[in-house]
């Protein structure tokens, strides 16, 4: 399925890519320009005596081109789609050279042993008590490091929060880095998040106190952890930084086949070179949520691309849990076609997230459609309207101006993760078109 | 107690710490209530109890969240479009590129094409076009037609936009007048002054009381427009207006009708400043500065004190406030020189640059051809800090081309930077040179770029992509295949990227407007058979 030009830049990995893409629009410096229905490939003049071959696989898209750029995809590959956009009557519909139908087999060779692993690692006998014994001596360092969280978190209340400044950062810092050497990175991420907000008058003054309840709370789960449902588990064990493997979700997971449409995405950097991936989809069918959450090191991309506005027929494995958001997408093939906005009301919504918070208090974020919601800033706030509620809008300056072009103070649907506080708006449509988040 | 005040029982102990006060936990009913007496009743320090009711009903307040109960204001919509919009992807993605990276020439082409044809931006272009008008006066008034009700209705939104947030494009012209903004004003004034002129003062002179400075300025300049005898009156009060600009403007209208009294009383204010001498069979024109001020020069809008960085002395200044007011063709008749020798007189006198200053703002505010044909050809560079291509602008075309043509042809390619610079001022931003003239423009830069001028010239590759948004777009096709080569540095081949990416956006913006014209014709031809 052909993207559109914004498509094709938002799978940019940065700002600069997006740019350097746009600077390479042009045919003259493409000598060979071809597609057919699985690929689409060219050849770009570079600085070089040969000419940069580049190719893209339309099942995905997926990217592969010979220069030396690190990122991901580079600019040669997204300057080819975005021509593609632009007119692809200029590409010749013919074979494919030798360069494209070796890398396009390579592909669905690696696919096929992929999942040939996958099957074999999955039926490979493990040994349960090793297995066990691991988990165990994990559990008992997080459980030392939630106890001693505990007591901290104790003093904090005991000798109050009123007087805590940016400059008792360093401390809070020491107990995070705590947390990661017993391999509870999730909780300090946790203990992070709140020291960032210390002195942040602007916050509502409860705000430091819920985030460390709740650290508390978590601390009683993971001492009462013996005696909490699996699922339950499994939530907790997420939560503190321990993530389950791709091959274990895979062997325990019963894939859940649908039509998934891709109703947003955001790309998020953390800890410096370190990208975070979201792509939010809903389930035609099953009207189920998912996440496919992914990171990227460097710039390097991510393999796959999932593009707003589209819908892709493929199974979904989640990972274990109540909440039932996080899921891997197992398919080897993909069938991709446009798609529309799912339409739903508010309440349903709430309901959901009431639900979702019911079966596991750990979610971060809430994926929510808002629909005939009306975008408005007031008083410099940006706030959305919708079924007779307002709710905080976050966007960012970059994003601001084209939503509410879009909007125009018109009705539109719109698509944002809920954290609480704020929707963060992802994408949208309305009658006169798309928008989606652009961070770059 | 209700959920959203649960934290005002917890928030004293929690801020102050409860070593030092105790907490009440606060009062729920249901389920929540029950739990929260559970963890006040069990065996646990009281930070401990504090953090797990903080804990349950962060929870809680979580699992039951929803937005506040409002309802948003529906006078705020942006009203139906009356106007298409460029709705091919192509030419979307060239306006884009024009708006984000293309010269300000093009990006006025790109604003005016649609505003001529009928046509609107498209609306993912709207934030981009409004940052750029932002940022560049000179293509307000062009973008203001083109913005549609949508991009009126975004200016709105944004404090840095409010220039272009103006009325409805379907009120009626009263409505327009009253809500409009000031480039919406000047061109309704512009538009009245064509056909009532006498209406539109009528019109303008009820507001201007009203007005900050920078707008009286933008409306009384619209004066020009039709000028005549009529509007001396309004502009005699003009001469005393707290701004200073305004003071001026007026007095560079009134310059333009002889007739009227202020240019009769500046007349007698500057013959006895002028005398012949006799020097044996000859007889020669002399001028003197003033010795004093005048007690009506500040109602005749002549200012007595110098700007702090006027090159000017004292009476040079003077002199040159009051030959401003005085028609150009007055000093024809009155020493019975041509423009020529006047220039030539003029630059040999004591009084040069007090004379030729002022002559020079005269031709700018008006132009007589014959007296800017003089001072172009003795351009005195020591005395004029800009350059001639600024009058020469607003030459008739034939004119201007004759001398830049000329000037190509002598200095050419030793010095193109420097012609260029000249041709370009020479071009205001919403006029195109002649095929004749564009294709020898052509001819010369198309030189340039293949003789690798480019590699050592900062200069010249700034000037090329703007040449050829100043070129007539029929000169344009011999550029079309114009490519770097793989040695160019990546200076060079952004420079060749830019003028291809120039060339097709004006191709395409003519192809539209060409679409268009046959659209119109057809459709002409459908309602009149005949």
């Amino acid at each position: 399925m052909p993207l559109t030009p914004d498509q094709v830049l938002a799978l940019a990995p940065d700002a600069a890519s997006a740019k350097a893409a746009r600077g390479l629009v042009t045919p003259s410096q493409w000598p060979t320009l071809g597609a057919n229905e699985k690929a689409v490939w060219g050849e770009c003049q570079g600085s070089g005596a040969k000419p940069y071959q580049t190719q893209v696989d339309q099942d995905g898209p997926t990217f592969k081109c010979s220069c030396p750029s690190r990122k991901f995809p580079c600019k040669h590959g997204l300057a080819l789609l975005l021509m593609y956009a632009d007119n692809a009557a200029r590409f010749n519909n013919t074979e494919a050279p030798l360069w494209v139908s070796e890398w396009l087999n390579t592909r669905s060779e690696k696919a096929q042993k992929k999942e040939e692993k996958q099957r074999t690692d999955a039926a490979k006998p493990v040994d349960p008590e090793a297995v066990e014994r691991s988990a165990a001596q994990r559990w008992s360092r997080i459980e030392n490091a939630a106890a001693d969280l505990q007591r901290w978190l104790c003093d904090q209340i005991d000798r109050g929060l009123g007087g805590l400044t940016a400059q008792h950062r360093p401390e809070w810092e020491t107990i995070a880095a705590r947390l990661v050497d017993a391999q509870a990175p999730g909780l300090a991420s946790r203990v992070r998040e709140a020291a960032g907000d210390l002195g942040n008058r602007a916050l509502p003054a409860e705000t430091l106190l819920r985030q460390l309840g709740t650290l508390q709370l978590v601390c009683d789960a993971i001492a009462q952890r013996a005696h909490i449902p699996t699922d339950a588990l499994a939530d907790l064990r997420t939560f503190v930084g321990w993530p389950f493997e791709r091959a274990d979700v895979i062997a325990v997971a019963v894939p859940v086949m649908d039509r998934w449409l891709v109703i947003g995405q955001i790309s998020e950097e953390r800890d410096g070179k370190l990208t975070e991936r979201r792509v939010w989809l809903h389930g035609e069918r099953t009207k189920r949520r998912a996440l496919l959450l992914d990171h990227s090191f460097g710039g390097k991309g991510f393999e796959r691309a999932w593009v707003n506005g589209t819908a892709v027929e493929t199974a979904l494995a989640f990972f274990p849990g109540a909440a039932a958001l996080r899921a891997l997408a197992v398919s080897t093939e993909y069938q991709i076609s446009p798609a529309t906005f799912p339409i739903t009301d508010l309440p349903s919504e709430w309901q959901c997230v009431a639900q979702r918070v019911a079966a596991c208090p750990w979610v971060p974020l809430h994926p929510m459609l808002c629909c005939d919601a009306i975008a408005m800033q007031i008083d410099g706030g940006l706030y959305l309207y919708a079924a007779g509620e307002r709710l905080p809008l976050s966007v960012g300056e970059a994003n601001l101006w084209p939503l509410l072009t879009l909007s125009g103070g018109h009705p539109i649907n719109v698509m944002g993760e809920w954290d609480g506080q704020a929707l963060r708006a992802l994408a949208a449509e309305g009658r006169d078109g798309t928008w989606q988040r652009n961070d770059l | 107690m209700t959920m959203a005040n649960v934290w005002n029982q917890l928030l004293p102990a929690a801020l102050v710490g409860v070593e030092r006060q105790s907490f009440m936990p606060p009062i729920v009913d249901g389920d929540i209530g029950t739990l929260i007496r559970t963890i006040e009743s069990e065996d646990a320090v009281a930070a401990k109890k504090l953090l797990r009711i903080a804990g349950v009903l962060s929870i809680c307040l979580e699992a039951g969240a929803h937005g506040v109960a409002a309802v948003a204001n529906a006078s705020t919509l942006a009203g139906a479009e009356s106007r298409p919009s460029v709705i091919d992807t192509a030419d979307i993605a060239l306006v884009d590129w024009a708006l984000r990276d293309g010269p300000l020439r093009l990006q006025h082409e790109v604003f005016a094409t649609l505003a001529a044809i009928g046509f609107r931006l498209p609306y993912a272009c709207l934030p981009l076009a409004l940052d750029v008008a932002s940022r560049s006066v000179a293509l307000r008034p062009a973008l203001q037609s083109v913005l549609g009700e949508r991009g009126h209705w975004l200016a709105q939104q944004n404090e840095a936009w409010r220039f272009a947030s103006g009325s409805a494009e379907t009120l009626d012209v009263d409505s327009q007048w009253m809500e409009g903004n000031l480039e919406q004003r000047v061109k309704l004034l512009l538009d009245e002054r064509a056909i009532n002129p006498a209406h539109a003062r009528e019109r303008l002179m009820k507001i201007l009381p009203e007005l900050p400075a920078r707008e009286r300025l933008e409306l009384v300049q619209t004066l020009a427009t039709n000028l005549s005898a009529a509007d001396a009156a309004l502009l005699e009060t003009l001469l005393t207006d707290r701004s200073r600009d305004v003071r001026q403007l007026a007095v560079m209208l009134l310059v333009r009708l002889p007739d009227c009294a202020h240019t009769v009383r500046a007349i007698v204010r500057i013959k006895p400043l002028l005398r012949q001498e006799r020097k044996l069979l000859r007889s020669r024109w002399m001028i003197d500065a003033p010795a004093a001020a005048g007690d009506d020069w500040k109602a005749a809008g002549i200012e007595g004190e110098r700007a702090k960085n006027e090159s000017l002395g004292e009476r040079g200044w003077w002199l040159y406030q009051l030959v401003r007011q005085i028609p150009l063709n007055w000093w024809n008749s009155e020493t019975g020189m041509d423009a020529n020798a006047l220039i030539k007189w003029a630059l040999d006198s004591d009084w040069a640059e007090a004379l030729i200053r002022a002559w020079r703002d005269i031709l700018m505010a008006e132009i007589n051809i014959a007296w800017a044909d003089a001072l172009i050809e003795q351009w005195p560079t020591k005395l004029l800090h800009d350059a001639p291509a600024t009058l020469l602008a607003k030459m008739p075309f034939a004119k201007r081309e004759h001398f830049l043509q000329h000037d190509l042809e002598q200095r050419g390619a030793a010095t193109l930077s420097s012609v260029l610079s000249q041709t370009l001022i020479a071009c205001p931003l919403n006029e195109y040179f002649s095929e004749k003239f564009s294709a020898s423009l052509m001819k010369t830069a198309l030189e340039a770029l293949r003789d690798k001028k480019l590699q050592s010239d900062y200069w010249l590759r700034g000037q090329l992509p703007e040449l050829f948004c100043a070129v007539n777009s029929a000169a344009l096709s011999a550029a079309i295949n114009m490519q770097s080569t793989e040695d160019d540095p990546t200076a060079v081949v952004e420079t060749f990227y830019s003028i291809e990416k120039i060339v097709r956006a004006r191709l395409a913006l003519r192809t539209l407007k060409a679409r268009h014209a046959n659209a119109a014709d057809s459709n002409l031809s459908r309602s009149n058979p005949t």
